[in-house]
């Protein structure tokens, strides 16, 4: 170094950019100035354009009556002159009820194919293999349209409805007809014994697990469980005087009155939904199942295992680990799936975006209705059930 | 056949032919599908399955149908059994509505056109070993942008308005869009995640996980209702702008995800052996980590393609119409009313054959990986 030049001022930028923690804190820097930026730049763009239009951001428009009417609404009373609060809740409801539902069915499909995938009957696996990749390789778009419209063009009217199930079930083109069950007083104490025998039993398993594993003895769980909730159950069932009937539904001239009908809309999504997810979980299922090593079948069978046993302890206990969190995971996609399909919509058969898409609608009509302020808060919820769940 | 009599001595007498019922078909009829008494009965009953579904259907779609007709009555009116086969006429009739939409009849040669040069740019990225793969692969990365000129005009070609892409076009656009910009998207997308900058990692860890914690319809309404309220007053954008940038978000946070994974699931000797060189960040994960990266994780990738190709029914929901929605706007004809299994047949069919063999290719490919690995 012969000559001592003084630091300018550009020579100090590039030592700060060669040395690589000023360059981390530099770029972050920068990005967040560039991010900020544009979010400043889309608020500000927001507000310009909401009160061009002559509207604020609020979410008043929540008590005001909504214009429009919900087919299906189980739960809650609703007419068109309810708050577009309580449709929303109705949307909320119907999703929740479809969901619980579809669940349940994909779960016990899913299962069932997943293992029937895995037979040694050639058949039997091909043609399950075959349905697998038609199904899943099809939108579920196209399963449910397709659904509804065979539903509606296949099955007879209600007048000439078949009956699947003695004189108690019926199923015609406007749906599917079936007993509704009738509490009288009584049935909730019966309700509140099941649901203390099921913690009961629930307790008993834990208890029995642990005693399995200190010292070997194993309790006939399956037996002790189904004879405590059943016997409870149906004793207090008994005492109360069976709390229980059921309205039959009969058909008085061109439809059926009483018992509850399941509409065609929520019957083609359902089982759409079902058995869609039901192919992904077979897959799934098969994968856990295949995943047990083999060496712990064959162990198993060396320790004197009945085969019943093994099937039931080892492969579906561990498998299980590995294919429930991928189960779990695909049956929260299935959740997200219901609760964003607008089905309802086309089917009037109503969920969250049903009351979005008609406030949009009244935004067109000049009701004054702030569709911003619906679709924020849509995705605010739904982004707080998604996170929760 | 007379029994050879001829002696042999000990050891040396040739081999007899297993006994009939052991190999051949008929073992393996009996192993497969009769070994046991619940077997038995389960392949009684899946025959009856197949006895009662499979003549019935091909009797359906191939015996009794129309393939030629002038609309529904005239279909009817030349089966022997009416309703008892597929009116085919209807899909043949309005095939070229549903394949191209509202395109104008004069331009479709633009469609064709582009048609013909995403199969070679297709082609050109997947095919393992070709001459002059870098010019393959630069020409695939031109591809989107001329196929945009040649499908919407200006420059030279008449324009065309996005309103009236439709039916499979639409449906082809809008995913084989999704796919390849949502792949460099969400390879930055991981590596910023993985950075260890606190303010890009949190900043790409909030946008990834906001996108994957909401359904594809959310956003789709978002493009459809409230992004224009994001832009610059006085500007309108296509919505099939709007809904190309969302799901191109969407499926860039799952393309994130993927990369990620395969970036972890490659060993820490690599970046170590990468600094030893003297490589700086961009160039050792140019030449080393991503290709390793992307090697492990292309079958998820192919996977989230297959699933963003079916989601793409989803448009239908905010008024866009692609195959589905000009196939019940068909339906609603009173030429060719209640023709519903016809065109869900033939949807089904199209999807099946894109996705059944995108789903094979991701198979096939994995089973080329797999033998190449070392660990």
């Amino acid at each position: 170094m012969s000559q001592n030049t003084p630091p300018s001022q550009t020579f100090f930028l590039l030592k700060l950019w060669r040395n690589k923690e000023s360059r981390a804190v530099i770029i972050q820097i920068v990005t967040m100035m560039v991010l900020f930026s544009l979010i400043g730049l889309i608020g500000r763009n927001i507000v310009i354009n909401l009160s061009a239009v002559g509207k604020d951001f609020s979410f008043g428009f929540m008590t005001w009556p909504a214009a429009y009417d919900i087919s299906f609404s189980p739960f809650i009373d609703y007419t068109n002159k309810s708050s577009h609060l309580e449709a929303g809740i109705v949307g909320a409801l119907n999703t929740l009820l479809v969901a619980i539902c579809g669940i349940i069915l994909a779960s016990i499909l899913g299962f069932i194919m997943g293992v029937l995938r895995l037979s040694n009957n050639w058949l039997i696996n091909r043609i399950v293999y075959v349905f697998l990749e038609f199904m899943r390789n099809v939108p579920i778009l196209i399963h449910i349209l397709a659904l509804y419209s065979l539903i509606v063009v296949l099955l007879p009217p209600a007048r000439k409805a078949i009956d699947v199930g003695a004189g108690n079930f019926f199923i015609s083109n406007r749906g599917l007809y079936a007993p509704a069950p009738v509490f009288e007083a009584g049935a909730g104490l019966v309700g509140i014994v099941f649901i203390i025998s099921v913690v009961a039993s629930y307790i008993f398993i834990k208890w029995a697990k642990k005693i399995q594993n200190d010292t070997g003895k194993i309790y006939p769980v399956f037996w002790i469980t189904s004879a405590i909730i059943i016997g409870f159950t149906g004793i207090t069932f008994l005492l109360t005087g069976m709390p229980l009937s059921w309205e039959v539904p009969v058909l008085k001239g061109f439809n059926f009155k009483g018992g509850v009908s399941i509409k065609p809309e929520f019957l083609a999504l359902w089982l759409a939904l079902s058995y869609y997810t039901a192919c992904f979980i077979a897959e799934i299922v098969r994968a856990g199942i295949l995943a047990v090593n083999k060496g712990q079948t064959e162990a198993a069978f060396a320790l004197g295992f009945k085969v019943k046993q093994i099937s039931s302890v080892d492969h579906y206990s561990s498998s299980f680990k590995s294919y429930g969190p991928s189960t779990l995971q695909y049956i929260l996609k299935f959740n997200k799936k219901f609760f964003s399909r607008d089905r309802y919509w086309i089917h009037g058969y109503n969920s969250n975006f049903r009351r979005n898409q008609s406030d949009a609608d009244g935004k067109r009509n000049g009701n004054n209705v702030n569709s911003n302020g619906v679709l924020s808060y849509c995705l605010f919820v739904d982004l707080s059930i998604y996170e929760l769940v | 056949m007379p029994l050879e009599q001829k002696k042999y001595p000990v050891g040396a007498h040739p081999d007899l032919p297993p006994p009939v019922s052991t190999t051949g078909p008929l073992a393996w009829i009996k192993t497969n599908l009769f070994s046991s008494p619940l077997n038995t009965a389960l392949t009684i009953l899946s025959l009856w399955l197949i006895w009662t579904i499979v003549p019935p259907f091909i009797n359906w779609v191939f015996l009794e149908s129309i393939w030629d007709a002038a609309d529904r009555k005239d279909c009817w009116a030349q089966m022997p059994n009416p309703r008892e086969g597929a009116c085919w006429a209807f899909i043949i009739g309005s095939f070229e509505f549903f394949v191209y939409g509202w395109y104008p009849d004069t331009e479709k040669w633009r469609v064709n056109l582009s048609f013909i040069i995403l199969i070679f740019a297709i082609v050109g990225v997947l095919k393992e070993k070709l001459p002059g793969k870098k010019y393959w692969l630069l020409f695939a990365g031109a591809f989107p942008f001329i196929a945009a000129w040649l499908l919407l005009g200006g420059f030279g070609l008449k324009e065309v308005e996005t309103s009236k892409i439709g039916g499979i076009l639409l449906t082809v656009i809008i995913g084989i869009t999704g796919i390849s910009f949502s792949l460099p998207i969400g390879i930055v997308l991981a590596l910023g995640r993985r950075s260890k900058m606190p303010a890009l990692s949190s900043v790409c860890v909030i946008f990834i996980e906001f996108i994957r914690g909401v359904p594809l319809i959310t956003l789709l309404f978002v493009a459809s209702t409230m992004l224009t309220y994001f832009l610059p007053p006085g500007s309108t954008f296509d919505l099939l702008m709007r809904v190309l940038i969302m799901v191109t978000l969407f499926q860039s946070a799952y393309i994130a995800e993927i990369v990620r994974g395969g970036l972890q699931g490659l060993s820490q000797g690599q970046y170590e052996a990468a600094d030893s060189l003297g490589l700086n960040y961009w160039k050792a994960h140019r030449l080393i980590i991503l290709p390793q990266a992307l090697k492990i994780s292309i079958p998820p990738i192919v996977n989230t393609f297959i699933s963003l190709f079916k989601d793409t029914t989803l448009v239908l929901i905010i008024g866009m119409m692609d195959i589905v929605g000009l196939g019940r706007a068909r339906l609603n004809d009173p030429y060719w009313l209640g023709l519903a299994g016809e065109l869900y047949l033939f949807i089904a069919i199209f999807f099946f054959i894109c996705c059944f063999s995108m789903s094979r290719y991701s198979i096939n490919l994995e089973n080329k990986l797999s033998t190449g690995r070392r660990d």
